[in-house]
């Protein structure tokens, strides 16, 4: 009997001790990394890559994509680096698989595109990122400067243009550094005209423009899209969504004009969080990211904002 | 009209006679040791009546006819022997029966338990039916097919479990939603529940009705068990690295007291899979008093909390990629540590308490009532509005996009560095710490949820045993069953977020401005979910059952014969606690109670052309009711019904030539079963919709059809040949009605045919042969080996694929890769085993055993797996099949003492 008291205690011992590894894990610790120093800013990626020694493609069959479509290699002999703080955020529908970075130190902008939704939770607004830009593309889609990679649009008759990256290849060129902090992530303070000036300084920007009232565009007695001609101001009793939302996929453009009659597009997709709330009367602040959109050379372009959240939309009165 | 039919069955059951007592007594002990050997089966074979040795080894035949008959002996621990024996008038004791002890079977079947573990616990849906029938010894085909084909998932005659009856001590444990036995509340205990009283198919048994597949009885009253103590330890490489097991039997001791407990422990670091992990513990508990020679009360109690990680089916690609078949989605490092997203909790506490009646010497009555409670959960990855934290998501493989300038980068990203090609759980938390930062009160990005299946479960049986004349055997069964399902799923862990809003996401997109449809719970709208809290859905399944069937057997000189007929009674309903946004009327509180009756019949007789040959031939024709867990369209949203919902109709029926020669034994047996009105579910993840799709099928009807083979050839006093096979075809024979329903609610439900219709069933290889070689050297040492050949594996179809409107629509192309079954690799498997049994003084021993199993390592065998879901009608290889392999080289060494 003592004999057989033993063999169970062993076997209780060896396996309790066993059991002991159950496994067991320890939250990792919230990343308190900083950001370490960028050998280029944004500006200087666009200036030095989007040039014809680094050229992939510019459509030159199609006179009508030539200079708006382009796709450029960063593949440079030593690291090419850039810093930037996230200017975009995913969480109200509207801004979708991409994020906009801006550089810390000199304040230039660029879209980031990417293939997969939901990028702010890894990417989310205020946080600090290194983009290292070796293996990745930059070019301009639609006139506008992004960094993805090159992509061939069976849909526009091969038209080869910057795409969305792969979202193992983000994650691997672009590394967060610490929490994310809304401060650095500011708007800048504009004006429609100053926009709407022409020069490329607010492309990807995001920015407060104040005092504005919202519009729409008419046709005849329908909705419509541009040009300024056909906008005309939101008036008592008018039940205008910013967004429609029975036809998926294709954003709709709504404006804002200033006190003096200047007007800029805001466009907003149908799976925007706000697509149904309806245009509102009065006088408004407004944040949004600025969009450049060109797509056909003999045509003009448009400056378009994109608003993020509807927080972002804020009584001015 | 009904209950005169059932008087005059009952009254043609009960035909009653006179008996005369003849008896024949013996003693089954080991040749080597002299110690009593219990639970060995002992048969007449003439009068075909059997019975089983007690713990002292003593067997007892009465109400006999004197005359000749041979007398066989049988178990899965003993080498079986049979003998003439001639039965006088009155009393005869024919002594002592020495048999030698088989220890390679008590063994094996622990090898064969993993594998069968291993199938359970890749996807409960998968298991398969040979565990049901393991322990069936004397039958070669299907000893064979429990040892060395289970690993491929084979599945005799191509039955799903829900087709075979596992009952334990006479009561009922096939569980009333899902309708199988749960093998893994036995808790890898071999040696303690490896007695077993076992019907072929749908052959007659003495504890219940049955089924198709074959009926088992799991006898655990301590009284059966040998006196005396046990230890083992094993080392393999499969699910589990380590077991270590411990048992001890009192016996019948002087005072009718019988006690038998036991103890196992099964643990891997990591198993034979990357990243899964064993952690198992098994209990065992016996008490059995004998009052008198009437009357003992036994109860039995046992249990196996386990906590394991599993396994995941993938693409060919990633296994490519990988470069391994034991590649593993679901786990990644945190910390340095390897976590596997998808962790099983499972633990079954099971009490069966028995009354055995011994009402006279002919007549018997079997009382017992089980209870269990079953805590199945698994665990899963969540995300809001963030990637897809699966590393083998389509869109992260070089396959998306092969044009790409990046999928060579992508591909480099994936073969070499573990944060791509795992679950990359440090950058998990890192995304819920930044939205904290952010947005303290919001949903955090990334969460483990624990999904739970449990289920209480209280049965009752009663079979009544009568011998009528000794021609005649008269079996009464009463079975009683009450089940509640419970579904629901838990926050596991917040991945250091702070909170999850009890919304389903996915329906947020396609409903922005409809704040109620979006709500899990209406009743408790945008509810702050923390750890341990309750969500998504919260429903009951409530199943009732009741059934009577009596059954006789006829023994005759030259004719066996046995009919049976059963009555039962099912009724379920759902019942939920959360009012779904997405069906706000039909969610809520107990749905319609449904019920059906259903009759079931069979009979079968033995043609004995003499005592070394015989015929049978079995029949069995009855309904059943649907499954609870097969009925609802979405359960977890709704209490919406299959269209259609009936019971399926079965007719079964066999053929069989059996012969016994001292140089061969074995069967040839031809099968068909016809099941008529089956319903199937199926469900997969759209990640266009964004949401989890059911996809129903109804109206199913199959067809199982095939000849199956066994023969055991004695070379020599040391060598036996054994050959099996079987060549069968299990197929759809209708199309279906299927039913396509979104959990998000994004569309309304869509009713269109499926067209299954010569589909194959996905029941594991429909060819399946094999040779064995058995060495036994009289020092006791035993040697195998088998080869063994699978082919005709069909792979799952998915429903979405066949459906109707793009089936008949399909170009040459589409259907080739979308409309066309896959036929998995046919291959051989070449398994060994080595054992020596040690005989020590004190009665005691010592055996060591070694199975080697894929000695060749043969990793190129797919055993299942599932066409995906989703397709993609112009780019046809998008979304391609997933595959399970079996294992390649494993080994399984044992050592046991006895005491």
């Amino acid at each position: 009997m003592r004999k057989l008291r033993n063999i169970f205690s062993i076997i209780f011992a060896t396996t309790l001790g066993l059991s002991g590894c159950t496994p067991d894990y320890d939250a990792p610790k919230p990343d308190e990394s900083e950001l370490p120093e960028a050998t280029n800013t944004i500006a200087e990626v666009k200036s030095n890559f989007m040039k014809s020694d680094w050229l992939v493609s510019n459509n030159e069959s199609s006179s009508r994509y030539k200079d708006l479509f382009t796709v450029y290699n960063m593949d440079a002999s030593e690291s090419v680096t850039i810093n930037g703080i996230v200017i975009s955020t995913d969480r109200g529908g509207n801004t979708y698989k991409k994020l906009v970075i801006r550089d810390p130190k000199d304040g230039s902008a660029i879209d980031i595109s990417v293939d997969a939704s939901g990028v702010s939770a890894f990417y989310p607004y205020g946080q600090a990122v290194q983009v290292t830009c070796n293996k990745l593309q930059i070019g301009k889609y639609a006139d506008l400067p992004v960094i993805g990679t090159t992509y061939v649009n069976a849909e526009k008759a091969g038209r080869v243009e910057v795409g969305r990256m792969n979202w193992l290849s983000a994650q691997n060129a672009i590394k967060s550094y610490g929490m994310p902090n809304p401060e650095l992530a500011k708007p800048l303070e504009v004006t429609v005209p100053e926009v709407l000036a022409g020069n490329e300084k607010y492309r990807s920007q995001l920015v407060t423009i104040k005092n504005v009232e919202f519009g729409a565009y008419y046709q005849g007695s329908g909705l419509s899209y541009f040009p300024s001609s056909i906008f005309k101001l939101v008036k008592a009793g008018d039940k205008i969504p910013f967004s429609e939302t029975n036809d998926l996929n294709v954003p709709v453009s709504r404006g804002i004009q200033d006190a003096n009659g200047n007007i800029i597009p805001v466009t907003t997709s149908s799976y925007a969080k706000f697509a149904s709330e309806l245009l509102p009367m009065g006088k408004y602040n407004v944040t949004a990211i600025v969009g450049w959109y060109r797509d056909n050379s003999i045509k003009e372009g448009n400056y378009q904002l994109s608003v993020q959240e509807f927080k972002d939309i804020v009584s001015a009165e | 009209m009904r209950l005169k039919f059932w008087v005059l069955l009952f009254a043609l059951f009960s035909v009653s006679a006179f008996a005369q007592n003849t008896a024949l007594r013996g003693k089954v002990v080991d040749a080597e040791s002299g110690k009593p050997v219990q639970g060995v089966a002992v048969l007449l074979k003439e009068r075909q009546v059997s019975t089983m040795t007690g713990s002292n080894g003593v067997f007892l035949f009465d109400q006999l006819n004197p005359g000749l008959d041979m007398i066989e002996v049988k178990s899965t621990d003993i080498f079986p022997l049979d003998n003439n024996v001639t039965i006088r008038k009155g009393k005869n004791d024919i002594g002592e029966i020495k048999v030698k002890m088989r220890i390679n079977a008590g063994m094996d079947d622990g090898a064969v338990f993993i594998f069968s573990e291993n199938q359970i616990d890749e996807d409960e849906s998968q298991s398969n039916t040979t565990a049901n029938l393991m322990g069936a010894s004397d039958d070669v085909y299907l000893r064979t097919s429990s040892f060395s084909y289970s690993p491929m998932r084979f599945n005799v005659r191509g039955y799903s479990p829900e087709h075979a009856s596992t009952y334990i001590n006479g009561v009922s444990f096939n569980d009333g939603e899902r309708g199988r036995f749960n093998y893994s509340m036995l808790g890898g205990m071999n040696s303690l529940f490896k007695q077993k009283d076992i019907a072929y198919y749908s052959d007659a048994s003495s504890f219940g009705f049955g089924s198709i597949g074959g009926s088992t009885n799991i006898m655990t009253n301590a009284s059966q068990y040998a006196p005396g103590g046990s230890v083992s330890l094993a080392a393999t490489n499969r699910a589990y690295v380590l077991r270590g097991m411990g048992t001890f039997s009192t016996g019948l001791m002087q005072n009718g007291w019988a006690f038998t407990g036991g103890l196992v422990y099964r643990w891997s670091k990591e198993g034979a899979w990357d990243g899964t992990f064993y952690n198992s513990w098994g209990y065992f508990f016996g008490a059995e008093k004998v009052f008198n020679e009437r009357h003992s009360l036994a109860l039995t109690t046992f249990g196996a909390p386990t906590q394991r990680g599993q396994q995941g089916a993938v693409t060919q690609e990633v296994y490519d990629l990988a470069g391994d078949i034991y590649y593993n989605p679901y786990w990644g490092y945190q910390n340095g540590k390897k976590r596997n997203s998808r962790v099983v909790d499972s633990y079954d506490p099971t009490v069966v308490v028995n009354h055995t009646w011994k009402i006279d010497n002919v007549t018997n009555l079997k009382t017992g009532i089980g209870f269990h409670y079953n805590n199945y959960s698994s665990t899963a990855l969540g995300f809001y509005n963030a990637p897809d934290p699966r590393p083998d998501y389509y869109r992260n493989l070089p396959s998306y996009d092969p044009e790409s300038a990046n999928a060579e980068l992508i591909a480099d990203l994936w073969r070499n560095n573990p944060r791509y090609s795992q679950v990359d759980w440090d950058a998990l938390y890192q995304a819920n710490y930044r939205n904290n930062t952010l947005y303290p009160n919001e949903n955090a990005k990334y969460m483990v949820e624990q999904r739970h299946n449990n289920l209480m479960e209280g049965s009752l049986n009663s079979t009544f045993n009568t011998r009528l004349t000794n021609k005649l055997k008269l079996t009464i069964g009463v079975d009683a069953q009450l089940t509640k399902g419970m579904h629901y799923k838990t926050m596991n862990d917040l991945l250091g977020g702070n909170l999850w809003v009890d919304i389903d996401q996915f329906a947020e997109r396609d409903f922005p401005n409809n704040p109620s449809v979006i709500q899990n719970d209406l009743k408790n709208p945008n509810r702050i979910i923390k750890e341990g809290d309750k969500f998504g859905y919260d429903y009951d399944m409530n199943v009732s059952r009741l059934s009577a069937f009596a059954q006789n057997e006829w023994n005759f000189r030259k004719f066996d014969l046995y009919y049976a007929a059963r009555f039962s009674y099912t009724s379920f309903n759902r019942e939920g606690h959360m009012q779904n946004g997405r069906a706000p009327l039909n969610s809520y509180g107990k749905s319609k109670l449904y019920y059906f009756m259903d009759p079931s019949v069979k009979a079968g007789a033995t043609y004995k052309i003499n005592g070394r040959h015989w015929i049978t031939a079995n029949a069995l024709a009855e309904t059943r009711a649907p499954l609870a867990n097969n009925s609802y369209v979405s359960p977890r949203i709704k209490s919406t019904i299959v269209p259609n919902l009936q019971q399926e109709k079965v007719l079964s029926y066999d053929l069989s030539y059996n012969f016994s020669f001292p140089f061969v034994k074995g069967r040839v047996s031809g099968f068909r079963t016809h099941i008529l009105g089956s319903t199937e579910i199926n469900g997969y993840y759209h990640d266009d919709y964004r949401t989890f799709i059911n996809h129903m099928m109804t109206d199913l009807d199959k067809l199982y059809q095939g000849v199956e083979v066994g023969a055991t050839f004695k070379l020599s006093p040391s060598f036996s040949l054994t050959l099996a096979g079987t060549y069968a075809d299990y197929k759809y024979t209708s199309n279906a009605l299927g039913i396509v329903s979104p959990e998000n609610g994004s569309f309304s439900d869509v009713i269109e045919p499926v067209m299954t219709k010569d589909l194959r069933l996905p029941a594991g290889p429909q060819t399946v042969g094999s040779v064995k070689l058995d060495y036994f050297h009289p020092k006791m040492w035993f040697a195998d080996i088998t080869l063994s050949y699978f082919g005709r594996n069909y792979l799952d179809f998915a429903p979405s694929a066949y459906v109707q409107s793009l089936y008949e629509t399909y170009t040459a192309e589409q259907k080739a890769v979308l409309g066309t079954q896959e036929e998995l690799k046919d291959g051989l498997i070449l398994d060994a085993s080595v054992g020596k049994l040690i005989y020590l003084p004190m009665k005691r021993s010592l055996s060591i055993n070694l199975s080697l199993s894929n000695i060749l390592n043969n990793t190129k065998m797919v055993t299942g797996g599932y066409q995906q879901g989703r397709i993609d009608l112009t780019n046809l290889t998008k979304f391609p099949a997933k595959y399970y392999y079996a294992q390649g080289f494993s080994f399984f060494l044992n050592m046991g003492y006895k005491f």
